[in-house]
């Protein structure tokens, strides 16, 4: 299958979605997913040619508590789980390409909805810079919510603005909401796997 | 206010060719048309163009530009100054004339007021397309300044007929972005004899996908749509306006930031905007 060569509606039918939490590789079907306040990065090597897509959002700070470190390891750990499953496909950190999307504000359009948004794209350039990961494209923020859609082949990705009516936002606030929760429910030590140094 | 059927109307009426173009931009789309003809010369041409005041003011004033006119040198001659610029951008300044006029024959003074600032935006968005496809995507910046003059025909179209559906233009527009837009703009392209490349680019404007980086026509526009600081009206009666919030777009263009190649380019978008509202 040439990917290169299909119309973004063909790429659109073909992908495979990914959900709020989750992370993907594909050889060659389309990846593609639905943001909101959520980020989506693109991950791509383009010589050993393989690349992947995670859907993650920091989940919400509690000022005064040690949170912040378990939300900055959550985001960690989404953007390593990608990364380590890339170099285990053959990809090399050196060479690997970034492209990311979302942080929109689709529902509350308060100051704390809308950090969250900029929080979350502020997290992925930071956590990028530090492991010397170039962010070749991007679109953050604004009142959006966005479809993604990435060729883990060539490392094409496309993004479409998109209107959200009261329905659409809900569906994807419900879920998003839902992840979140699963991101405030600590694991039990034994599940705690990322080692501080 | 039934907005599908409203819309529904519109598309059929453009569909049978019910155009809206004003009477005096005839002329206009005379020249057009001489400037789509391959035996096109530039003595008859600069004749033409010499007769629509509006339109010789424009090309003078285009050239004489710190995009068209490095020297500084400016002159008032008719004649160098459509040497000077070449058939494509005096076919944008054309179309500019004819879409101008356009917004201008709206009578109802809160459509005149949305057709106003359609016009502006589209200026806008002419004047990015046209620096990004030179410094960003290496598109022909000409076509895409008339792509960006172009990108809104459909929105001109809506607001003309607007007057026979009283509350349309009121109401909530969600249904009109993708398809209704598409189809309107499709019909009335058509019948400017619209080239299949600037057609390509529209519908990748209207399919709303980006390739991150742009690199094509469509994404030329599409991105300079985006960037535009003057929103379309329309964006905002169809729920994809702003809402005041901030957005960051950027990508990397040889090692450097789109954002500064716009910042170092905001003389050159300054004076294509000048030119074009005249």
């Amino acid at each position: 299958m040439d990917t290169c060569q299909l119309s973004t509606q063909e790429i659109e039918r073909l992908a495979r979605v990914i959900h709020p939490g989750a992370w993907a590789i594909e050889a060659e079907r389309p990846l593609a997913t639905l943001l909101g306040s959520c980020i989506a990065v693109c991950l791509f090597d383009p010589q050993a040619r393989v690349g992947g897509i995670n859907h993650f959002m920091l989940p919400n700070i509690r000022r005064g508590s040690n949170d912040d470190v378990d939300t900055l390891l959550s985001g960690a750990y989404a953007m390593e789980s990608l990364l380590n499953a890339l170099l285990l496909r053959g990809a090399k950190k050196v060479r690997l390409q970034a492209k990311a999307f979302g942080g929109g504000t689709i529902i509350n359009t308060e100051g704390q909805a809308m950090s969250i948004g900029v929080r979350n794209a502020e997290f992925t350039k930071e956590w990028l810079a530090s492991e010397g990961i170039p962010l070749l494209a991007a679109d953050f923020l604004g009142p959006w919510t966005r479809k993604v859609l990435f060729l883990p082949a060539s490392g094409d990705a496309f993004c479409r603005r998109m209107v959200t009516n009261m329905a659409t936002a809900e569906t994807i606030a419900r879920e998003e909401r839902s992840y979140a929760e699963t991101l405030l429910r600590k694991p039990p030590p034994g599940e705690r796997k990322i080692e501080l140094f | 206010m039934d907005v599908e059927r409203a819309l529904q109307i519109i598309v059929a009426d453009a569909e049978r060719g019910n155009m809206v173009f004003p009477t005096h931009a005839e002329l206009a789309l005379s020249v057009k048309r001489m400037l789509d003809d391959p035996e096109c010369a530039v003595e008859p041409l600069t004749r033409l163009i010499a007769a629509e005041p509006l339109l010789a003011s424009r090309v003078v004033a285009m050239a004489n530009s710190v995009v068209y006119n490095r020297s500084g040198r400016r002159s008032a001659d008719l004649r160098g100054a459509v040497s000077r610029l070449g058939f494509n951008t005096l076919r944008t300044l054309t179309m500019a004339i004819v879409i101008g006029q356009m917004a201008n024959m709206v009578r109802d003074p809160t459509h005149r007021a949305l057709a106003a600032r359609l016009w502006e935006h589209s200026v806008h968005v002419a004047a990015l397309a046209r620096v990004i496809a030179s410094r960003v995507t290496r598109q022909d910046p000409e076509t895409a300044f008339f792509a960006g003059i172009v990108h809104e025909i459909g929105g001109f179209y809506l607001i003309a007929r607007a007057a026979a559906f009283p509350g349309l233009l009121e109401s909530d527009l969600a249904a009109w972005v993708g398809e209704r837009e598409a189809q309107v703009g499709r019909f009335v392209l058509h019948a400017l004899d619209i080239p299949e490349n600037v057609m390509n680019a529209l519908e990748v404007l209207w399919s709303g996908y980006l390739a991150m980086p742009a690199a094509s026509l469509g994404d030329t526009l599409l991105l300079a749509d985006y960037l535009a600081p003057v929103e379309s009206p329309l964006a905002e009666l169809t729920g994809m306006g702003r809402r005041g919030m901030a957005a960051e777009i950027e990508q990397q263009v040889d090692g450097a930031e789109l954002s500064a190649i716009l910042a170092d380019s905001a003389d050159e978008v300054a004076a294509l905007i000048a030119s074009l509202k005249g």
